[in-house]
């Protein structure tokens, strides 16, 4: 009896010491808490944000940064529930901007640093990006466009041009079929990758007031290019363009199927330079290309789809630390850190592409004349999900492709509310 | 019509092509299942010795070459060490409060049977129908209050929380099926309440508690949801959060290197389970999770 009671009080006091044991933090620097999606290691893929971590740390030795590397799908929950309690925030966490980070701007959990912010050199579009309703909350040292990835030693095996046209596009894809190359990797199956052909597939019918108006709610998005795009989006998945079994592919599967030569293109952002232009990843020749136009199409070769690839938001708890997160801000944004990337389009101006396929990248980027924000970063949060299923859909061979798109109108119009 | 006749077979006969052809499909359906669960175990070590390249041409085949780099990186890049620590630390905090907790709860509800026990047993039985992500925000701010975010404890105690009603339905339905005679004959011969509890009782559950124990460590140690929410520094991270860092919106950066982590990380559960099984076995079969 007094061996269980003895053992049992041991555990009691166990438990005590362990729930005791708080842990105790240096007060003796300013501490600056920034959340971001990767780990600061020697991945290629990497290699900004950590000498973003270790050059800001030396740097300026009187500030204890601490790194949170969350991944993906972490930053964003961990996000959400912060802001949603609105306490424990970081200083800084890294954002996409567009409507998500405006509705956390809208529920004031952000910090107005457009006096300190508004001067940094950088590209237009990024600072776009992170600024909501006239503020700007923070910065995007990294943005990403849209385009076509080309295998080109498999064009030149097969004597194949880069297609500057729809009708051009379709002819190399019968050509790869005819000789069993996949012309396009997708990963339809994490539904989000099909957004990025349809998105240029609308724009070339429609323009961009095709969705710029929907959006606005001055059109339908089963208007007629949106409804065409998905009607060619679909005839393509009939003939086998993404594939026999492209639902059946997920987004790492299609940079595998990339990087291995069983794909011959693949539409999607420039974020993937670095691991295509990375030779311990692939062994293939890969060049960036503009999406082609479509003849008759309303688009242009220069209108380009672009989000915020790396970008940085200050919350509202930078208020009381705010010197400490202008200078990792203005870091962020120095030709010094963004000089490591090796294969992001850099926004800042002075920082010399790392290879390549990112001068390629960037060479699109610097000839676009009109961006349009990667639809899923700029739709309100509530009918970003239902999209990326939607578009999923295109890709069955019986759907209804009209039907598909009046349906996700439907949710636009509930939670948004109807075309005027 | 020439066939009529075996209709005059007798069913004695019949009975085993069709049992045979049942039991060809029941096997078939639990190889597959089996496969389900023993895949994601297997699959990791066929990633784990390779370049990204050749796992990129290759990944389901055996590898060219044995390759330690990734564990070592993988090591290096999450601090894998530091995680194990904070992870044992939390799986500990968490048998020391439910298990005790829950066995006490357990056996007061089978034995001293009122209707306010009852009421309070069904509170606490509604307890384990309130799922974690339903609660995830008031939990949060609650931690808040008790100023135990992104501290281990303030990690581990709301797992106790979900935890004890689970484990007390466990214990009391294993304690009502101990012989009350035990406990009458022992209160004959003087013994309190808590001398019946730890003297006679606790030591007759031991397979519940076994079982118990092996449990709760397996799901705190498994744990990422709740990690990801209270914990927010990254010396408290735990294996889990450690590992989901290699995660990013397209994918896995680095799969060999997130194989590795992932074979370390299930390492410590596995081999508890291997030391363990006999006892998850005879406290499942004891009745321990019986109704």
């Amino acid at each position: 009896m007094f061996k269980s009671k003895k053992a049992f009080l041991a555990l009691l006091l166990v438990v005590a010491m362990l729930v005791g044991m708080f842990s105790v933090t240096a007060a003796s620097k300013v501490k600056l808490v920034v959340w971001g999606r990767d780990l600061p290691d020697d991945d290629p893929a990497h290699a900004y944000i950590k000498a973003l971590i270790e050059g800001f740390q030396a740097k300026n030795p009187d500030i204890d940064l601490e790194y949170l590397a969350l991944g993906d799908p972490g930053l964003m929950d961990k996000t959400k529930v912060a802001m949603a309690n609105n306490r424990d925030l970081p200083h800084i966490f890294q954002s996409w901007g567009g409507s998500v980070m405006g509705g956390y701007a809208d529920a004031g959990r952000l910090y107005d640093l457009t006096a300190e912010l508004k001067d940094i050199p950088g590209s237009a579009a990024a600072q776009q990006a992170m600024t909501w309703k006239g503020k700007i909350y923070g910065v995007a040292p990294f943005f990403a466009i849209a385009g076509v990835f080309v295998n080109e030693d498999i064009f030149e095996k097969y004597n194949l041009k880069v297609p500057t046209t729809i009708a051009e596009m379709e002819k190399v894809a019968d050509t790869l079929l005819a000789n069993g190359i996949q012309p396009f990797a997708v990963g339809a199956r994490d539904k989000w990758p099909v957004l990025a052909m349809y998105m240029y597939l609308v724009n070339r019918f429609g323009g961009m007031e095709a969705f710029d108006n929907a959006q606005a709610r001055k059109a339908r998005f089963d208007s007629e290019p949106m409804v065409k795009a998905a009607q060619l989006y679909q005839e393509w998945a009939k003939r086998g363009y993404f594939g026999p079994t492209p639902l059946g592919e997920a987004y790492g599967d299609a940079q595998q199927l990339m990087a291995t030569g069983k794909a011959a293109m693949h539409v999607t952002g420039s974020w993937m330079c670095a691991q295509y232009g990375d030779p311990s990843f692939t062994d293939q020749k890969i060049g960036f290309y503009p999406f082609p136009v479509l003849e008759g199409g309303k688009g242009k070769a220069t209108d380009v789809m672009g989000m915020t690839d790396i970008g940085f938001a200050a919350t509202r708890m930078a208020a009381e630390n705010k010197d400490a997160v202008v200078r990792f801000m203005k870091y962020a944004m120095s030709v010094e850190a963004c000089s490591a990337e090796l294969g992001r389009i850099c926004s800042v101006p002075g920082v010399k592409a790392p290879n390549r396929l990112t001068e390629m990248a960037s060479a699109v980027f610097a000839k676009a004349e009109a961006i349009q924000f990667w639809w899923d970063q700029d739709l309100a949060p509530s009918i970003t999900s239902p999209l990326n299923d939607t578009l999923q859909q295109f890709l069955l061979p019986n759907s209804n492709v009209k039907q598909l798109l009046t349906n996700y109108e439907m949710i636009v119009e509930e939670f948004v509310g109807p075309a005027r | 019509m020439r066939n009529q006749p075996t209709i005059s077979v007798p069913l004695g006969r019949a009975y085993p092509v069709r049992s045979k052809l049942t039991e060809i499909v029941v096997t078939a359906i639990l190889i597959l299942l089996a496969l389900a669960v023993i895949l994601p175990l297997v699959l990791p070590f066929l990633f784990v010795f390779k370049t990204r390249l050749e796992y990129n041409y290759n990944p389901w085949g055996w590898p060219t070459e044995i390759r330690w780099i990734n564990f070592i990186e993988a090591w290096r890049a999450i601090r894998i060490g530091e995680g194990l620590l904070n992870t044992f630390y939390v799986c500990l905090g968490a048998i020391a409060c439910t298990v005790p907790t829950a066995a006490m709860a357990g056996y007061i509800f089978a034995r001293y049977r009122t209707k306010v026990t009852e009421v309070l047993f069904y509170f606490v039985l509604a307890g384990y129908f309130v799922p974690v992500q339903m609660v995830l925000i008031p939990l949060y701010q609650l931690c808040g209050l008790l100023n135990i975010t992104d501290t281990l404890p303030g990690l581990f105690l709301p797992m106790t929380a979900f935890g004890i009603p689970f484990w007390t339905i466990i214990y009391r339905s294993f304690f009502t099926g101990l012989p009350n005679e035990l406990a009458e004959a022992a209160r004959i011969d003087g013994a309190g309440h808590a001398n019946i509890f730890f003297r006679i009782m606790l030591p007759l559950a031991k397979p519940a508690t076994v079982l118990a124990t092996l449990l709760v460590f397996m799901g705190a140690w498994s744990d990422y949801l709740l990690s990801l929410i209270m914990i927010n520094s990254a010396k408290n991270y735990t294996m889990q959060l450690r590992i989901a860092s290699f995660m990013n919106q397209y994918g896995v950066d680095h799969m060999p290197r997130y194989a590795a982590a992932t074979i370390i990380a299930a390492a410590p559960t596995v081999i508890l389970y291997i030391i363990g099984h006999r006892w998850i076995i005879q406290g499942t079969l004891a009745g321990a999770l019986k109704g």
